[in-house]
């Protein structure tokens, strides 16, 4: 890792962890890793992605939502929207008197 | 000299070691805890982790002292900085029915994001509105009509 740390360069990519049996399925955790490093310093951004899992033949794969990270998009991205709309709304309205007179 | 570069290059290799572990512990074991099984189901939460730092020294010659000695000043300085954050995502849920991913909603994060966008909408549509509220009556105010007197 010191010699990583270095060594400057960047890595996205999946990660898997330990797998855990438990009520005769096998859970293998994904995650998602993003690593920067540059000369004396370095960033590391892990988050999860899904659990597989694993029941005999069937793998199937459950993905891992971040609620928050959601939420806050949409009260953003609902709050732009309220006040592009509120602008373009009283600009059609301006636009509508000056005609008329 | 000699020794204050020693020490610099031992500060140095210190440091690269601490931020070398800080990044190292951000790994899938960070990210996904380890199983905790209660009566019936075992529980598996899980986060995100993210972790920074850099760190800089230098060094750089000075002036000749005043006194002519033939000595010269040199300077030494540096400084590390680094931080980490992990927050709770998920919770996996495992019972002998199913698998099932519970979220993790931060409700004061959330909050926080309300009243930011609460405190950047506001300003806007009061202007918004009042800018439009302005068009509809012709009457002059106070400040404009005694402008009007003046003139």
């Amino acid at each position: 890792m010191q010699q990583q740390l270095s060594a400057p360069g960047w890595s996205i990519g999946k990660t898997r962890g330990e797998p855990f049996t438990a009520f005769g399925r096998q859970v293998v955790p994904i995650g998602y890793a993003i690593q920067a490093r540059w000369h004396g310093g370095g960033f590391t951004w892990h988050r999860p992605l899904a659990v597989e899992i694993r029941d005999g033949d069937n793998i199937r794969r459950l993905p891992i939502h971040d609620v928050t990270l959601e939420a806050i998009i949409s009260i953003f991205m609902m709050g732009s929207a309220i006040v592009i709309l509120a602008a373009s709304w009283k600009r059609w309205i301006h636009i509508k008197r000056r005609n008329k007179s | 000299m000699i020794d204050a570069e020693k020490g610099m290059q031992q500060t140095i290799s210190g440091t690269t070691e601490f931020m070398s572990k800080m990044i190292e512990a951000a790994n899938v074991s960070a990210v996904f805890g380890k199983p905790v099984e209660h009566r019936d189901c075992v529980v598996i939460p899980c986060g995100e982790v993210a972790v920074g730092g850099g760190m800089g020294f230098g060094n750089g010659p000075g002036e000749t002292s005043e006194q002519g000695k033939g000595l010269t000043l040199t300077g030494i300085g540096g400084g590390a900085g680094g931080g980490a954050n992990a927050r709770p995502i998920a919770v996996i849920v495992m019972t002998p029915e199913g698998v099932r991913v519970k979220p993790i909603m931060d409700l004061t994060k959330v909050l926080l994001a309300e009243f930011t966008m609460a405190a950047f909408m506001l300003p806007w549509l009061v202007r918004l509105f009042r800018a439009a509220g302005a068009g509809k009556g012709k009457e002059l105010s106070f400040g404009q009509l005694k402008r009007a007197i003046k003139r």
